[in-house]
């Protein structure tokens, strides 16, 4: 069965208070790219804040078999009872340590992919934003701290659609990138910079103090979502480097470099092995491959812009 | 992993041809070794070794004899240790 069978429309096609309580009660049922995920939550105040990031989001009903349970409670920490902690479980199992009750929506998102990460090993996994334009997709891959997703909230809002700004998700032995859009982490100086960026970008409220510095969560842009669906051959990858001052520098590299960077910035690479292997070399083969340093984002996204419509042109 | 050290009379062939997948993107060549599971960055020298010149048992002055002009000292001393490096990595063995 096709998850458009079991399609009941847009999350805003519910009321909040509807949404609230199918998140309180039985589940709701979301589509999020390739995965269908049963999502309930029991923390207050958080609903209002899904409901605005998820808004897009296609409804799914409760027959579909869903790819995971995911559910996030409200906890108090034993002994220390005063202390109010969230609980994510997937499938009634508890990935990790209750975590503050102010992060619950870092919480939820990380766990979201903690879910993806470990459970889809039916694709490849790649540590890339992905976007696409001209329907083509480009691949941004890069180790933590290289701004790739700052990159990627960036060019979302300059014309491109967003697949992810984690997940480049790809079958084995097929040649088409699978968008999953999703709220986009940004972290501490990242945040302002696309609040100026993107003055009417959806962007949450920012938590402090969590494991990686203060986070925000933009959301993908409306059409991001509504072509979740759509899928898109890869045309470049590039991988980005984010470093203050430095000049816009945007160099060719091998395809022998590309292949075993994009290989080393992979999820479940060594898990898939061979399969792995060949969709690398296959992604590579087919896109131009170039190594960004730069340091003004709108510099960065007009000339990424220009390469994309010379390469389609 | 390297067991015992290179002597004159030491030979090596490569693992079998099916043991590896090549993407081949010159000046690079990338092997897939399936027995292990482990992707490695080759260079053509590399690829020449474990296609060619390594399919029969040979030690390296007939290694060598391939390319005449890296009879330099210095050219035998990288050959020993390439030899050593792919040995380490499982894609030639000892004969």
């Amino acid at each position: 069965m096709t998850n458009e069978q079991h399609n009941l429309g847009k999350v805003s096609d519910l009321s909040q208070q509807d949404f609230e309580g199918l998140l309180k009660g039985p589940g709701l049922g979301l589509q999020i790219g390739p995965f269908s995920a049963r999502v309930r939550i029991e923390v207050e105040g958080l609903s209002d804040l899904l409901y605005d990031f998820y808004r897009d989001h296609t409804l799914l009903d409760s027959e579909i078999v869903h790819s995971f349970h995911v559910r996030l409670q409200h906890k108090r920490a034993f002994p220390r009872l005063y202390r109010r902690t969230v609980r994510f479980t997937v499938d009634g199992r508890k990935p990790h340590e209750d975590m503050p009750i102010d992060q619950a929506l870092p919480v939820f998102e990380w766990g979201l992919n903690l879910v993806v990460a470990l459970r889809s090993h039916s694709f490849l996994m790649l540590h890339s934003a992905v976007l696409e334009r001209n329907d083509k997709a480009l691949l941004l891959p890069a180790m933590p701290g290289h701004g790739k997703s700052t990159l990627c909230a960036g060019m979302s809002h300059r014309g491109w659609r967003t697949f992810s700004d984690e997940f480049g998700l790809i079958r084995p032995g097929t040649q088409e990138m699978i968008p999953v859009p999703r709220p986009m982490a940004l972290k501490n100086e990242s945040i302002q910079i696309i609040r100026d960026f993107a003055p009417d970008a959806f962007i949450g409220p920012a938590t402090p103090n969590t494991r990686k510095g203060t986070v925000a969560h933009l959301k993908p842009t409306t059409d991001s979502i509504a072509k979740q669906n759509t899928k898109a051959q890869v045309g470049m990858i590039i991988f980005p480097k984010w470093v203050k001052e430095a000049s816009l520098n945007l160099q060719p590299i091998s395809k022998g470099e590309s292949f075993m960077l994009l290989a080393t910035n992979a999820f479940n690479y060594e898990l898939l092995g061979e399969a792995a292997f060949r969709t690398v070399g296959d992604l590579v083969e087919r896109a131009d491959c170039y190594r960004l340093v730069y340091s003004d984002l709108e510099e960065a996204t007009r000339r990424l812009n220009d390469l994309a419509d010379t390469n389609a042109s | 992993m390297l067991t015992e050290p290179v002597s004159g009379v030491t030979r090596w062939r490569s693992t079998a041809p099916a043991d590896i997948v090549w993407f081949d993107v010159p000046p690079d060549f990338i092997a897939f070794h399936r027995p292990s599971g482990k992707t490695h960055f080759l260079n053509e020298a590399s690829k020449l070794l474990l296609n060619k010149l390594l399919s029969e048992p040979k030690d390296l002055g007939e290694i060598l004899d391939v390319f005449p002009s890296n009879k330099a000292r210095r050219h035998v001393e990288q050959m020993r240790d390439l030899l050593v490096h792919l040995e380490g990595l499982g894609l030639i063995k000892r004969a």
